[in-house]
């Protein structure tokens, strides 16, 4: 009866059933079990989307968005409750404009990474890219879940490069954020130079803010506005080895405050050779002869003057290396910058990094400043120890955000998903380590279901707020229920 | 209204006998704000019936658990710049005033965030970052605006915003008293954490905070703040000294810090200056950045002083510029600052603007490029002198004063400036210069959030024209007939936006996707008494009040229930 209705909206051809489809929805690569969906809708319009969260709310329905094709990883999209609708955005591939001059696209939630960048490019543009990610990742997708972009820079905040947005609200409402708002059509906002850039407000509220980091749990996002980077013209990138994680952290302090170069994060060597090789056996040789820790760091060349803007970038760089005892190089043993740099331009080539080790990966994250970052590699490594994981096999990402004042922490641990020793040790480890995170400090700024208990329960006001805020956005609990704190 | 005897002890219980004043005297004190005029009709806005000074949050808490209990209304106040942080629905009110809050907590200079207590000004917190290297950014309302105020609170532009950011794109943590008196620390301030982030878990609750603008008052006490701080390329400590001609009370540099470097460009056409303005912006190389400012003036030691300087600088100034007479306006001259901390550095960043200047034709004209012009410039633009009340006792700020790109700024804003001219034609207005065509916006980020549109208009409150034609000119920017109703909402919750005057949220919200109806229901959330004020946020409901067709008539005096 229900999927009646929705072939109503969407046409038969685009709300599935198949067992198959249905299973894939059940679970992810995480840890975690969750419910069958009763079906998948595929919308093709924000048009669709508001008559499905009409019908979802008037048939107490469940909807869990999903705009990011498989495989998932964190949780967040296996419904958290039985008799949900999964609503798969995928069909909503617009790249619907693209305004160099102010360096602004307008994409809809079905767009990855693959297909926007050489669209960008075409306008002398680049996407702010995460780290290699997954070849299906939906940019908007990536975006919302303030996934860290690779050039911390130019992250001003933390909701970048998310500027305006169209939402369907649980409520039905469609609804545009920041400068979008008004009478007009986007088109009509066009012709008289608005171009749907101003992330703020309305008014006293930031709405973005409200589907930043929500999960699904706030409103569907139909279309959004996204902040580009000039595409470099020339690039000098390098690569900074170190034996131990402290000297190189205080590297990009030094940039950073600065603002200085374009893309720039730390990894481990477990990390980096996952990266550069495909097969299990290239990485185990790889892993061999890189040092334990490399910063990458590239200086763009772009603007009026390109080559001297790299030039004066790269000079300091090198002098503030220097002064912290480190040696840039264009190439160390087992890697080079040349290698890494068209790595990092597009989604992971497949099979994705993460998954070429051991063909399973549980990732850990969680928000620190950069100078307690070793703390907590020794915590986890420890905990490794403790728990039968050798701490070698663990994956290290440093990303510095928000122009240094915050860092992104990130530990992958890759196990074989068929070896039940290895996935109970991972398992194992994975729980102990999201709680000694917290105890020392860490934030879990992104709750995902493996560890969202753990990170709300130094959270109460705020999620007091949030329910009340929820009440009021989607007031019948139908967007993504078991997320968050809902 | 007074307070009744048992209201006033239950609130003197929460801070001491001490800190707590119903004395009309000193309640005076606190409703003397420029604006009152124009939205009030008189000097003073409506009085508090006490103003209380609290120490700790603890105190503001359990001072706002009284008012829920007897139904006060309360508002905070810092730095009190303006009518927004000022305004009381009705004299049952109380004000915290904040100075005793005013400790400097942190300033963490790896991690670049300083935590401070409302009373901390901004050129405060400037002068201590400073001595580890970094900067803090500015609204344009003088050295003495408060950094939560600036930050958390209020509406407010800067010329820094080109490398600062603002509008709470800087807050990485908040303490904040709530209406019902519950004190929430958002992000990892909850956890236990240093204030690095304001985020979560989850979606973050810096959307209800703030928007383009604060809640001016309206949804509770921010009583301590994390900013993100910014590079402070000069020294650690700077003098400002009386110059020669110069008054004795605006102390000035005696050059522009080393660090630093100051150009003035000036194009020949309004086009060829937004143009190079652009492209300036979108270089990345600019700590500062203004459009048409005059910040190269000396400065007056009185306001009438000031008046004479700017009725010179209109008949005279594009004279002084270019003595051969080549008809230069100052609309078209630009201020940049440069900040380096490297001779590499600096050298790519002043070629790099020499050669976009040069692209578009700009001039470096020696008088306005002469080491104390450009001094005054960088002090006026990195700092704010917060100058433009002085010539004529008040002003109109950003009439419309929306967000967005360039070029749609530059149309908002010559329409914007025909209708303006017609009153400065009848002399209801400061007029500068001859009447050049003029836009000026304030670049965020480099412009990748775009730029603020400004405009202001400075009248004369106590000549009855002068307001009158004040008060004409923003209503025909304010009625969403008009031919604004396409740009944005006027003032979007800053600015002229005292809600039971000019109705902005209830005339334009219908209009804007019906934002003001989720903002109505968050209001309602936080506050279900309905005790912080909302005059300048929004109101429990809107009033009844006269209309011409749907659009609801400013309401311009004051009353008892306004």
């Amino acid at each position: 009866m229900a999927e009646k209705g929705l072939a109503g909206i969407v046409g038969g051809g685009n709300v599935l059933l198949e067992t198959g489809v249905l299973d894939g929805y059940s679970r992810d690569a995480s840890f975690l079990s969750g419910a069958r969906p009763r079906c998948v809708v595929r919308p093709g319009n924000a048009t669709e989307v508001q008559a499905i969260v009409k019908w979802a709310g008037e048939a107490q329905t469940p909807l869990v968005p999903v705009s990011s094709g498989p495989p998932h990883a964190r949780g967040d999209t296996v419904p958290g409750v039985d008799g949900a609708v999964i609503i798969d955005l995928s069909r909503m591939k617009k790249i619907i404009r693209i305004d160099p001059c102010n360096k602004v696209a307008m994409v809809e939630p079905g767009v990855t990474f693959a297909e926007l960048q050489p669209a960008l490019a075409k306008e002398g543009l680049c996407a702010y890219m995460p780290l290699a990610p997954r070849a299906g990742k939906s940019v908007i997708g990536s975006v919302l879940e303030r996934e860290p972009v690779t050039m911390p820079s130019h992250h001003w905040d933390s909701t970048d490069p998310l500027l305006c947005a169209e939402v369907v609200y649980g409520t039905g409402d469609r609804f545009r954020t920041g400068e979008a708002s008004g009478p007009d059509t986007v088109e009509e906002q066009w012709e008289m130079g608005r171009v749907q850039l101003n992330p703020f407000g309305h008014s006293h509220i930031d709405f973005q803010r409200f589907l930043s980091g929500a999960q699904g749990t706030m409103g569907i996002v139909t279309w959004a506005t996204l902040k580009c980077c000039y595409l470099s013209r020339l690039t000098r990138a390098w690569l900074v080895p170190s034996e131990g994680l402290g000297s190189l952290i205080d590297l990009a302090y030094r940039l950073l405050r600065f603002r200085l170069g374009g893309k720039l994060f730390i990894l481990n060597a477990t990390n980096l050779a996952c990266l550069l090789d495909i097969d299990a056996a290239d990485i185990k040789r790889r892993l061999a002869v890189l040092p334990p820790w490399v910063l990458f760091a590239s200086f763009e060349g772009y603007g009026t003057l390109p080559v001297e803007k790299a030039a004066y970038e790269e000079a300091d760089f090198l002098r503030m290396a220097n002064e912290v005892g480190l040696s840039p190089q264009i190439a160390i043993p087992g890697a080079s910058a040349e290698e890494l740099l068209p790595l990092l331009s597009g989604p992971s080539p497949e099979p994705y990094w993460k998954s070429r080790a051991r063909g399973g990966f549980q990732d850990i994250f969680f928000l620190s400043t950069s100078d307690r970052v070793p703390e907590f590699c020794t915590i986890i490594s420890n905990l490794a120890e403790r728990n039968r994981y050798a701490p070698e096999d663990i994956g290290v990402y440093l990303q510095p955000i928000v122009q240094g004042t915050a860092c992104h922490c990130e530990f992958t641990l890759y196990y074989h998903p068929d070896k039940a020793l290895e996935s109970d040790a991972t398992r194992l480890l994975m729980d102990a380590a999201c709680e000694q995170i917290l105890a020392s400090g860490g934030f879990f700024s992104r709750p995902y279901p493996a560890w969202k208990k753990i990170a709300y329960r130094r959270a109460a006001s705020t999620a007091a707020i949030q329910k009340k805020l929820k009440q009021i956005f989607d007031p019948e609990g139908i967007l993504n229920p078991g997320k968050l704190c809902f | 209204m007074k307070l009744s005897n048992e209201e006033y002890k239950a609130l003197e219980a929460t801070v001491g006998p001490e800190y707590i004043s119903q004395e009309p005297v000193i309640m005076d004190t606190y409703n003397q704000v420029w604006g009152n005029k124009f939205f009030f009709d008189e000097k003073h806005s409506v009085r508090p019936a006490a103003v209380l000074l609290p120490a700790r949050p603890k105190e503001i808490s359990e001072a706002v658990r009284v008012c829920n209990r007897y139904r006060i209304l309360f508002k905070a106040f810092s730095s009190g710049f303006e009518y927004l942080s000022l305004s009381l629905m009705n004299s049952k009110s109380i004000l915290f005033d904040l100075r005793r809050m005013n400790r400097i907590v942190e300033i963490d200079e790896k991690n670049m965030r300083a935590v401070v207590e409302p009373y901390v000004s901004v050129y405060r917190l400037q002068m201590e970052a400073a001595k580890k290297g970094l900067f803090t950014g500015r609204i344009g309302v003088g050295y003495s605006a408060g950094v939560i105020a600036a930050e958390c609170c209020h509406h407010g532009c800067q010329h820094t915003m080109v490398f600062t950011s603002g509008y709470g794109r800087n807050v990485l943590g908040v303490e904040w008293v709530l209406p019902t008196g519950e004190i929430l620390n958002v992000g990892t301030g909850e956890a236990g954490s240093d204030l690095f982030s304001a985020d979560g878990p989850g979606f973050s609750l810096r959307g209800v905070l703030r928007g383009r603008t604060g809640a001016n008052g309206g949804h509770g006490v921010i009583t301590k703040a994390s900013v993100k701080l910014y590079p402070w390329y000069g020294p650690k400590q700077w003098d400002h000294k009386k110059q020669p001609g110069e008054a004795l009370s605006k102390g000035q540099l005696e050059s522009v810090p080393d660090g630093y470097k100051v150009f003035v460009p000036t194009f020949q056409n309004l086009d060829d200056t937004l143009s190079a303005s652009e492209d300036l912006c979108r270089a990345e190389i600019l700590c500062a950045f203004g459009i048409a400012i005059v910040g190269t003036n000396p400065y007056s030691e009185g306001n009438d002083e000031d008046w004479a300087m700017m009725q010179k600088t209109a008949e005279t100034r594009a004279r002084d510029i270019d003595p051969a007479g080549g008809g230069v306006s100052i609309a078209n001259s630009v201020v940049c600052v440069i900040g380096y901390q490297s001779p590499g550095e600096m050298e790519y960043k002043e070629k790099c603007l020499r050669k976009i200047a040069e692209q578009w034709g700009g001039t470096f004209y020696d008088n306005l490029n002469e080491p104390r012009a450009l001094a005054r410039a960088f002090a006026d633009i990195m700092w704010s002198s917060g100058v433009n009340l002085r010539a004529t006792g008040d002003f109109l700020p950003s009439s419309s004063s929306p967000d967005g790109s360039p070029e749609m700024l530059k149309r908002l804003a010559l329409q914007e400036a025909e209708i303006k001219r017609r009153y400065e034609q009848a002399g209801a207005f400061l007029t500068l210069g001859s009447g050049a065509r003029m836009v000026s916006w304030r670049p965020e980020e480099h412009l990748s959030i775009g730029a603020q549109g400004i405009s202001t208009a400075q009248y004369d409150p106590y000549d009855p024209a002068s307001l009158q034609a004040a008060r004409k000119f923003i209503n025909e920017i304010f009625d969403p007939r008009g031919q604004f109703n396409r740009y944005g909402v006027p003032s979007r919750g800053g600015c002229l936006q005292i809600e039971p005057v000019t109705h902005v949220h209830q005339n334009w919200g219908p209009r804007y996707d019906n934002y003001d109806m989720w903002l109505r229901k968050i209001k309602k959330m936080l506050d279900p008494n309905t005790v912080a004020d909302w005059t300048a946020y929004i109101p429990p409901e809107y009033p009844d009040s006269p209309k011409d067709g749907d659009y609801v008539l400013p309401s311009y005096g004051k009353a008892e229930q306004l």
